[in-house]
């Protein structure tokens, strides 16, 4: 018995009401919180309704990205054959993930919404290669993994950037 | 400067003491003071004040004035926006007006980071539009050249690229349409922008109005890196700054130099940067295998197989120079076969007379000249596009231009100018030369420019300035025909310790020939000493010139990719710093491995810094008197007439390479003069024959009414195995 | 200076080793024995906080001898600022030092501000006081839960990380990201605070007290933690201000100093608040200043929540602020303004400034230099983790070693801080 059995007792007493309460754990990957309506995560690249990127090529994500994990060559939009609405469009589009640090500035930067910061954050992989994103996997909607919350209970305004990720 | 009187003006509550007439953008600049502007630039000449972005408040003037227009006068009281409500809000409205129908491009624009008009809203202008409304809008992109987009929404009508085409080039062909609100930039008739100097109106538009083809949609301000280096496409040596991004060259701009360039340079040393990428270029180095070809070989089996040859040649070894050698080069060849294996037998595309550099000067001082003389059978403007510039300057400043060739303002037959120079330098001229003898001797600053390849190195125009007793104002520019074949002869003969420098016999056999570029390689000369040679060593860039008869073939580096030093027209030693990387082993390397296994010490890379400073021109030599040769003037002849040819400045290995300035190749075109084509029954545009010594070939006939009767004119790369007298005549 | 209670003394005179107080040297008549063990603790051991390795010389179980080496988390964030446009930049302070994430981020950004001159909202300063007091919480959390751990409580951190995570979810809300949030922007926060989260901070903190007053149910009747904490780690209050102490450390050793108070920035002016002073100058004062730290911080955020006023939540400056993004397509201004400060970002006036705020861990300062670029031209942080470290030696000497891993844990230092 320690020297303070009644103290060790009250010790105890704060463990034993824990026992019924109800446990805050949750058991991810069973289950998963969803995440706020804020939340950055994964980047998308958006297309017009049309069909049409948004994302032109004009590098300024990668202007802004603090990591430099953004690289975008641009081309010339063939007339006949459009990616984007205006007179270039991203030829090459790499997002290395491994170096991203989730800040978000790319789509503050992002004069048309092309890029977004969308709601996964399962992205892990055997592979740093792996990591980097080409603009391919950049427009495919992701695997949706993780829900979200109530965007019009917690986000105001509503970012219309995100509307559609 | 003495002699020139200085005002008292205040510019926002600070007094200067300025030259009288001096610009008050520049008297503000001196204080510290910026004014912005879009359209005011010096070198374009008088200003026009079109953009009204340097509007400013002057003390007794009630409405806000153009600062670009002003010049200093005593008491004059400036405010900039800084100081003055009235200037400001100037400002802002010009701002406002400017971007009232500018299009919302800057993420689609090439000029969005770079550009004057972001930089000046964002510093000065205001933060939000009051105007809500459609903008104006045209077709674009248009392309006015294969070389230059034309977007004339963007353009804000500064009139730059006007001022550039009509006053500084002098090619006219840019011209502002229509009036007003409609007025925008078009070409003349529509046609294609052709010109030696095109791309500098791109440089100069400060805005994303008109944008280079070659660099549209490459890279952006923030992804690439700039290197400071120096042109190796002309003996002039631009100051240059390459733009890489990603390990490759994406565009070439200008890096004023005063002294030599003024920040303008020639669509070739511009945009012939494509031929970095020849699909012929040779990356590793080659060793021949019997009668199949090449096999590719280490660095180090290149340089001890080499070494071993060189070293059985021994004396008997020559060396073939292309004169696009840096001086580093040049000088670690010249060591291995001079002191090391004790041959003097080279082949040198330069040789320039020693005595030329007592009236060595900077190519500025040619604006300075009251006369100009133009002496030789090639074009200025394709051997050495900026001297071209140079002499419209001098021009336009009041100078006499006398050009003497077949197409000059003195008309000789080709192959005159040694015999001109002969006769003015010893005063006995004929008639058409007295005007120009008299100008000359009269004239206290005089340019003496000499434009074709010449075997005496200028020994005839060093005797003609020697006689007119040239001094400190005057200049004397003899173009060499490679970009650095001063420095290249310079080094060979440093390292001679002051033996003769022997050409290699044109009958015997050779222990080993060294081939230096691509240019030496394509020398016919040197293709024949090469079959007679046991071994021959050629470091070239592309393998279409040198498959076949090299032993080692070892990859050749652009200008872009070296360190090293080169020479240009003037003398001027300037530095050329590495942009891309080029081939793993540069020639230096293997020179230096190659010495080592001669026993002699060569440095692997230049041992200078990288840096951006303008090169400063070395002293003048010693005035040494250089008697005059008295030189036959060539003889007319009554059979056929006569050939002159020249090399066009778009013709050569990088341009061929280069496709975005395939428009700018020469065409195949023969110039007559009028009365010979009358003669003949020839117009422009027709197909003629041109035939010589048996050989003919079919060209298209233009008249050229400034070219001397006799005479034909054929650019180089379209005047093979023709002879010095030719026939034209309708097939 | 720091007033200083009056009370007994905790040692007479100064206990500061010579010649260099960062250092324990051996006394030589010691020196001289065989008994010495050199012990290398760390770098990755889990009762350093991080990566810190201390080389501890032993005599018996006394500490005799004891040289701490960092650099372990050297991560040179002060030089890459340099090379970043300061809009950039905001997002590295937070990486600093991970725990206080918000204190770094804002004390960079108001020395931004004071070099800008710019104004901010009233709701921006509320809210970033608010938020400075919520990321007390979870630093002085997950400090509570570790030295819990390292003493002997592992439960501490179960249940602490319960609260720090409730934390993390608002920032979450609030931000998009739980802890490097760059939420606070030169000329106020960026973005505006969602409708919520004043609901679901409320609902935080009124939960807060009772947690606080679990873990103190939990470590403050616990015999042993009571015997591994008091008397243990000695530094008097002369000892603390002579060695650049500052926060719990300085405040636990009786000195009464808080930036907060004594010189207010944000609207600490205008709350009301108690700064805890303890005059024992031991691990277990440390200890009592972190836990009544934490229920002041709850009154601040339940003060700022009811005073959080209604308006903007930047400034509307042009030149500094991004425009908002639906005149990105049709202003010609804007967008240009946007391109602008995106890509070059915004130039501060040439000078230079030294701004100190109270960060969960003492005297946070950012001393930054421009040159009237958009990028800093120098920016050094004042650390007070690196600050704590000093004050090892005076606290470890003679001591056990495993009072040792109790005196590292009441530094409470955070290595990416120490090593930058």
């Amino acid at each position: 018995m320690s020297p303070q059995p009644l103290e060790s007792l009250k010790g105890f007493g704060v463990t034993l009401r824990s026992v019924f309460k109800k446990p805050i754990t949750q058991q991810y990957p069973d289950f998963k919180r969803p995440v706020y309506p804020r939340f950055r995560g994964r980047h998308r690249l958006h297309r017009h309704d049309n069909g049409l990127e948004k994302c032109v090529g004009c590098s300024l994500c990668a202007a802004a990205c603090p990591s430099d994990c953004i690289r975008v060559v641009p081309a010339e939009n063939d007339s006949a054959d459009r990616n984007s609405p205006g007179e270039r469009y991203a030829r090459i589009y790499e997002i290395n993930m491994s170096r991203c640090i989730f800040c978000g500035y790319c789509e503050l930067a992002c004069p048309f919404d092309a890029i977004t910061l969308g709601n996964e954050f399962e992205i892990s992989e055997y592979s740093r290669d792996d990591l980097i994103y080409t603009k391919d996997m950049l427009l495919e909607p992701p695997v949706k993994r993780v829900p979200t919350a109530d965007a019009e209970l917690y986000d105001m305004p509503e970012p219309v950037w995100k509307t559609d990720s | 400067m003495s002699g020139v009187d200085l005002v008292t003006v205040t510019i926002d509550e600070r007094e200067l003491r300025v030259p009288k007439g001096s610009g008050m953008v520049e008297a503000a600049l001196a204080a510290g003071i910026e004014i912005p502007v879009f359209c005011y630039e010096p070198r374009l000449g008088p200003p026009v004040g079109a953009c009204r972005m340097c509007l400013c408040e002057v003390e007794g003037i009630p409405k806000p004035q153009a600062a670009c227009t002003l010049t200093a006068q005593d008491g004059m009281v400036l405010r900039t926006a800084a100081t003055s409500a009235l200037a400001k809000d100037g400002q802002e409205a010009v701002l406002e007006f400017i971007l009232l129908n500018h299009p919302l491009d800057c993420p689609d624009c090439d000029k969005g980071g770079e550009c004057p008009l972001q930089d000046l809203t964002f510093r000065y202008g205001p933060g939000s539009t009051r105007m809500h409304f459609s903008k104006r809008t045209f077709d674009k992109p248009i392309p006015i050249s294969p070389l230059i987009a034309l977007d004339r929404e963007r353009c804000i009508l500064c009139y730059r690229c006007t001022r550039f085409s009509e006053g500084v080039s002098e090619d006219g062909q840019l011209v502002a349409l229509e009036r007003g609100a409609d007025s925008f930039i078009a070409t003349f008739e529509d046609e294609p922008y052709r010109a030696h100097f095109s791309g500098n109106v791109v440089e100069l538009c400060p805005v994303g109005a008109l944008t280079s083809t070659a660099y549209r949609f490459k890279a952006r301000p923030w992804e690439i890196q700039n290197v400071p280096t120096v042109c190796g496409q002309c003996p002039v040596g631009c100051n240059t700054w390459i733009s890489t991004r990603e390990g490759k060259v994406v565009r070439i701009l200008s890096r004023n130099h005063p002294e030599v360039d003024e920040g303008w340079i020639c669509d070739k040393g511009r945009f012939a940067y494509g031929h970095l990428d020849a699909e012929d270029r040779i990356s590793e180095p080659l060793r021949r295998i019997r009668r199949h070809g090449f096999e590719p070989v280490t660095f180090a089996e290149a340089a001890q197989e080499t070494a071993r040859a060189l070293r059985a040649a021994g004396s008997s070894v020559a060396v073939a120079f292309s004169g696009t050698e840096t001086v580093e080069e040049a000088e670690a060849m010249a060591r291995i076969a001079r002191e090391a294996l004790g041959s003097d037998r080279a082949i040198l595309p330069d040789d320039p007379h020693p005595a030329l550099d007592a009236w060595r000067a900077p190519l500025s001082a040619i604006r300075n000249a009251e006369v100009c003389l133009v002496l030789g059978d090639h074009p200025v403007i394709e051997r050495a596009p900026a001297v071209d510039l140079w002499l419209r300057s001098a021009r336009r400043a009041g100078a006499e231009i006398i050009t003497v060739g077949p197409t000059g303002s003195v008309q000789t037959l080709p192959g005159s100018a040694p015999a001109v120079a002969a006769e003015l330098a010893s005063g006995s001229v004929p008639e058409e030369l007295r005007e120009a003898s008299r100008r000359l001797r009269k004239a206290t600053r005089v340019a003496l420019v000499w434009s074709e390849d010449d075997p005496t190195g200028g020994r005839p125009i060093a005797a003609l300035a020697s006689a007119l007793r040239l001094g400190d104002g005057s200049g004397v520019y003899w173009i060499p025909s490679t970009p650095n074949g001063r420095g290249v002869a310079a080094a060979w003969h440093a390292a001679g310790a002051g033996r003769e420098t022997t050409p290699p016999p044109p009958e015997a056999e050779l222990g080993a020939l060294i081939v230096s570029g691509d240019r030496a390689a394509a020398d016919p000369v040197v293709l024949a000493l090469a079959e007679r040679a046991d071994f021959v060593l050629t470091s070239a860039m592309f393998m279409s010139q040198v498959a076949g008869w090299s032993h080692i073939l070892w990859p050749g580096s652009a200008y872009l990719e070296r360190a090293g030093t080169t020479v240009n027209l003037e003398g001027r030693p300037q530095r050329q710093h590495p942009a891309v990387g080029g081939p793993e082993f540069h020639e230096l390397a293997l020179l230096a491995a190659i010495g080592a296994h001669l026993g002699l010490a060569v440095d692997a890379w230049p041992s200078f810094e990288s840096s951006d400073e303008h090169a400063p021109l070395p002293a003048r030599g010693k005035a040494v008197p250089v008697p005059v040769t008295p030189t036959p003037m060539p003889a007319g002849s009554e059979e056929g007439l006569a050939l002159v040819t020249y090399e066009s400045l778009f013709s050569g290995l990088s341009v061929e390479r280069t496709p975005t300035l395939a428009f700018q190749l020469t065409e195949a075109e023969v110039e007559l003069a009028r009365a010979d084509a009358l003669a003949g029954g020839i117009s422009t545009g027709d197909t003629v024959v041109v035939s010589s010594n048996g050989s003919a070939t079919e060209l298209r006939a233009r008249i050229n009414q400034r070219l001397k009767t006799g005479v034909v004119r054929i650019p180089a790369d379209h005047a093979h195995g023709l002879g010095q007298r030719v026939e034209v005549r309708k097939p | 200076m720091a007033a200083v209670m009056q009370h007994a003394p905790i040692y007479e005179g100064t206990r500061i080793p010579s010649p260099a107080p960062t250092l324990l040297e051996v006394p030589e008549a010691l020196g001289e024995s065989e008994d010495i063990l050199t012990v290398n603790f760390g770098p990755n051991h889990p009762s350093t906080h991080g990566v810190l390795r201390l080389v501890v010389e032993l005599h018996g179980e006394r500490v005799v001898g004891l040289r701490a080496v960092i650099g372990y988390l050297h991560t040179g964030f002060e030089k890459t600022i340099e090379q970043k446009t300061y809009w950039k930049a905001i997002t590295y302070p937070a990486r600093i030092d991970y725990l206080s994430f918000q204190a770094n981020e804002l004390v960079f950004v108001l020395a931004i501000e004071k070099l800008l001159e710019i104004d901010v909202p009233p709701k921006a300063q509320w809210m970033r006081t608010c938020l400075l007091e919520l990321n007390r919480l979870h630093s002085h959390l997950v400090w509570l839960g570790t030295t819990g751990l390292e003493l002997g409580a592992i439960s501490m951190f179960w249940y602490t990380f319960r609260e720090r995570d409730a934390i993390l979810d608002l920032f979450e809300m609030l931000a998009g990201v739980r802890m490097h949030t760059r939420y606070f922007q030169a000329g106020g926060l960026a973005d505006d605070i969602p409708p919520g989260f004043a609901e679901e901070c409320r609902r935080f903190a009124d939960r807060m007290p009772a947690a606080v007053d679990e873990y103190e149910a939990m470590l403050d009747r616990n015999q042993i933690f009571l015997e591994r904490t008091k008397g243990i780690g000695l530094l008097s209050a002369d000892d603390a201000i002579a060695l650049g102490q500052s926060g719990p450390m300085l405040r636990a050793s009786g000195a009464d100093w808080d930036l907060r108070r004594d010189d207010p920035y944000l609207v600490y002016d205008q709350l009301d608040f108690n700064v805890p002073v303890y005059p024992g100058g031991d691990v277990y004062d440390r200890y009592r200043v972190h836990m009544d730290e934490m229920r002041e911080s709850v009154r601040i955020i339940h003060q700022c929540l009811d005073g959080m006023p209604e308006g903007p939540w930047i400034a509307d400056d042009r030149k500094v602020v991004l425009p908002p993004r639906d005149e990105l397509h049709t202003s010609m201004e804007s967008l240009i303004h946007h391109f602008k400060l995106v890509t070059e970002g915004y130039r501060v006036p040439e000078g230079e400034v030294y701004v100190a705020i109270e960060s969960p861990r003492g005297e946070m300062g950012c001393y930054l230099v421009s040159d009237g670029g958009a990028k800093p031209w120098r920016v050094k942080f004042r650390a007070p983790s690196f600050v704590a470290l000093q004050a090892g030696p005076t606290m470890i000497q003679g001591s056990l070693i495993a009072d040792m891993i109790a005196i590292a844990a009441s530094l409470d230092t955070v290595m990416g801080e120490v090593d930058r």
